[in-house]
């Protein structure tokens, strides 16, 4: 049994989480406390992988971050590597996907914030940005991190997009999700089996550990 | 240092056009029912909310003036602000909520020491009683080392005893911090007892009418709830030099 | 009121409208031919379709994918007519399971190099693609034989070594053609059917002239709802106008 999908699903989901929460947290701040004129365009802009089909939004970023796409030639030009079919194309195309799933959550968390501490460090000569650190996110832990659940588990079930960009790579793009699919079409049914037991379990602990953090939060 | 304040803004019930001056060393009170427009004023002063027009001079500095655009960021205002409730920061001990927004570190534990919390220091704000939670947001607020300070009814939530202790506190202080203080309260008894000056507000402008009514409840409420050996001075003076 | 009424009719109206749908479905589909086919004969089979149509006067319902994917579906009961394969061995799985009357051969493909880019037209296949700098797409070896057959011949002529690192793996021919159309990989191994296409006729390909001839084989479904009509629709597609058709679109 080659677990490497598997692996690489982890990985995924491990560096798409983190490289979202980095992006989406400051994204929720400025979208709850200090919303701009237009503000609602970009929201939606944001809200449209939860809406897209999956093959759509993988068609896109096929084009875009092909050799022939903007986003492809600017790395090719800048780095002088082609950037798609590569673990940082997925990774970039997860977590694109992933936004949604990051932002909603922290938006939430953030918005349940007592304004008046943010007033009360800012009084106290705290900038927008300091407040962020020392505030905001010492405050929203427990939601940062079902925030964080969520992005991981979004990412391990990841299919569509991979399935129109990845090019099925061993070790590079084969992530578990295409894995057991190409299992089934090869009818090797026993992997496929196999990986989509391992799947289920770590779906599952993940799930168990959001409901035990939720359960903490209820009771703090 | 003295606070020159003029603030127009229209709110959703009457419109809040108001003036006053507070000299350092000095408390001005600004007291009037719910709903009169207190906070709102408190809330333009440390640049929380902006005036439709207006200008708030503080010493040699402007922190507001809307003819010339002026508007200085809460941040760089100097100020102390006393919430009614929940200005400590939840996640950080008692220490690390007074040592926030210090500049000067070694004035912390005189400050702690100074209200009378130097015990509770490594305790969260969720773990020490309401009294102990704004003596620490005192020391907080003047551990920046302020040039105003800034009470938005900060005793209303405490029993008697407990508020009568920190208004001393307030009054032992108050010479020399040497800064103007503003206090908003709807409690007759507290405006007395601190007040150097009175603004009495009603729909959002000083009115004369409700600082007539709020003597006659005054004058003789303090005869009952305070008793005139912990008062510096005598309220009744205080309250007619006003009028 | 009158806005009180607009609310309470407009959920009845979408009601109405889905269920006039359903009951509309089952009636299209009483005299109409089911046919799953491999994602590579989409552009003759909707032509046949389209003339069979017009001659016999029954309609049909394509289905497309990979015959693996397809191939699984039928083994859980999917209510096909008719199987076309891009491989032969699948059908005869079905037969040995009895699932399908006996297999027919309906076609033969051609695997191509393709490339979007410009290369020089005189060299061969092995010249060009050892001066590859990009990716090579080619479908999935397990699932596609369109994939299968062109890596055999790599293997054969031991190039598989050298540009394994530079396959990126389409899940049909048919995304492997998006992979190398797009520009995403230099080269694609696809099947001539596509490169003779309107978008394929944009690129360049090269034939491969070592790599056998892709039989492509189909079968009728034992369980199909309407076994003449299928055996019909085979007979008509083994005959010549059809074969024309289909070598017309890049088959053997």
């Amino acid at each position: 049994m080659d677990y490497t999908p598997l692996v690489l699903s982890l990985q995924l989901a491990g560096i798409t989480t983190l490289l979202l929460l980095l992006v989406a947290a400051p994204l929720a701040y400025i979208l709850v406390f200090y919303p701009m004129r237009g503000i609602t365009f970009v929201e939606s802009l944001l809200g449209l992988p939860l809406v897209l089909p999956p093959t759509v939004f993988g068609f896109f970023l096929l084009m875009v971050m092909g050799p022939e796409g903007v986003v492809g030639r600017l790395h090719q030009s800048s780095l002088g590597s082609p950037l798609i079919f590569t673990f940082g194309s997925i990774v970039i195309a997860a977590m694109l996907h992933g936004i949604p799933y990051a932002v909603q959550p922290l938006k939430s968390i953030f918005a349940k914030l007592d304004r008046r501490l943010l007033e009360s460090a800012s009084v106290l000569g705290c900038s927008r940005f300091s407040a962020f650190f020392r505030v905001v996110l010492p405050n929203s832990l427990p939601g940062i991190a079902s925030a964080a659940i969520l992005c991981f588990a979004h990412t391990m079930g990841e299919f569509g997009v991979i399935l129109m960009i990845g090019g099925s790579i061993p070790g590079e793009t084969k992530v578990a999700s295409i894995a057991v699919f190409e299992y089934v079409e090869a009818m090797r049914y026993q992997e496929a089996w196999q990986l989509s037991i391992a799947l289920l379990l770590v779906s599952y602990l993940i799930l168990l550990a959001v409901n035990i953090l939720e359960r903490k939060n209820h009771a703090a | 240092m003295l606070l020159n304040a003029i603030i127009t803004k229209k709110l959703a019930h009457f419109d809040l056009n108001l003036t006053f001056s507070c000299p350092a060393g000095e408390l001005l009170t600004l007291a009037g029912p719910s709903g009169s427009g207190k906070t709102t004023i408190i809330r333009i002063l440390a640049g929380l909310d902006k005036p439709d027009s207006g200008t708030v001079v503080l010493g040699s500095k402007t922190l507001l003036d809307s003819s010339k655009n002026i508007y200085l960021e809460p941040r760089s205002r100097k100020l102390g602000y006393v919430f009614q409730e929940a200005s400590l920061f939840p996640h950080l001990s008692v220490y690390k909520n007074v040592a926030f927004g210090c500049i000067n570190p070694s004035l912390v534990t005189p400050l702690l020491e100074l209200m009378e919390i130097s015990h509770l220091s490594s305790k969260k704000p969720a773990h020490v009683s309401g009294g102990e939670r704004q003596r620490a947001a005192l020391a907080q607020a003047l551990a920046s080392e302020p040039e105003m300070l800034l009470l938005d009814e900060p005793f209303s939530a405490l029993d008697i005893k407990t508020r009568h202790s920190l208004q001393q506190t307030i009054l032992n202080i108050k010479k020399q911090l040497n800064i103007p203080i503003i206090l908003v309260t709807h409690d007759v008894q507290e405006a007395a007892v601190l007040s150097d000056q009175i603004v009495a507000v009603e729909d959002g402008k000083r009115s004369e009418d409700w600082l007539q009514r709020f003597q006659a409840i005054v004058l003789p409420a303090i005869d009952r709830v305070a008793p005139r050996h912990w008062l510096e001075s005598d309220p009744v003076e205080k309250l007619s030099s006003t009028a | 009121m009158a806005s009180k009424q607009a609310v309470k009719s407009s959920p009845f109206l979408a009601v109405a409208l889905l269920v006039a749908i359903l009951c509309a479905a089952p009636s299209l589909a009483a005299e109409n031919l089911f046919i799953a086919a491999a994602a590579n004969f989409i552009r003759p089979l909707e032509e046949l379709a389209k003339m069979y149509r017009e001659e016999q006067g029954v309609r049909t319902t394509l289905s497309f994918g990979s015959s693996g994917k397809l191939y699984a579906q039928i083994l859980q009961g999917a209510p096909y007519d008719i199987f076309l394969s891009a491989d032969k061995e699948r059908p005869f799985l079905l037969y040995g399971k009895g699932l399908c009357e006996p297999p027919f051969q309906y076609s033969a493909g051609q695997v191509v190099l393709w490339s979007r880019y410009h290369h020089s037209a005189d060299s061969s296949w092995q010249d060009i693609i050892s001066e590859q700098v990009g990716k090579i797409a080619i479908s999935n070896p397990e699932t596609a034989p369109y994939g299968k057959v062109p890596r055999q011949t790599l293997h054969q002529l031991k190039l598989l070594k050298e540009l394994q690192p530079y396959l990126v793996y389409g899940q049909s021919v048919g995304q492997t053609f998006l992979f190398a159309q797009s520009g995403a990989a230099e080269f694609g191994f696809i099947a001539l059917s596509q490169a003779l296409s309107q978008e394929g006729q944009k690129g360049q390909y090269w034939p491969i002239p070592e790599s056998p001839p892709i039989e492509q084989w189909g079968c009728v479904i034992v369980h199909a709802k309407n076994q003449n009509l299928s055996q019909n629709f085979q007979s008509y597609l083994t005959e010549e106008p059809a074969q024309n058709i289909i070598r017309r679109h890049g088959y053997l």
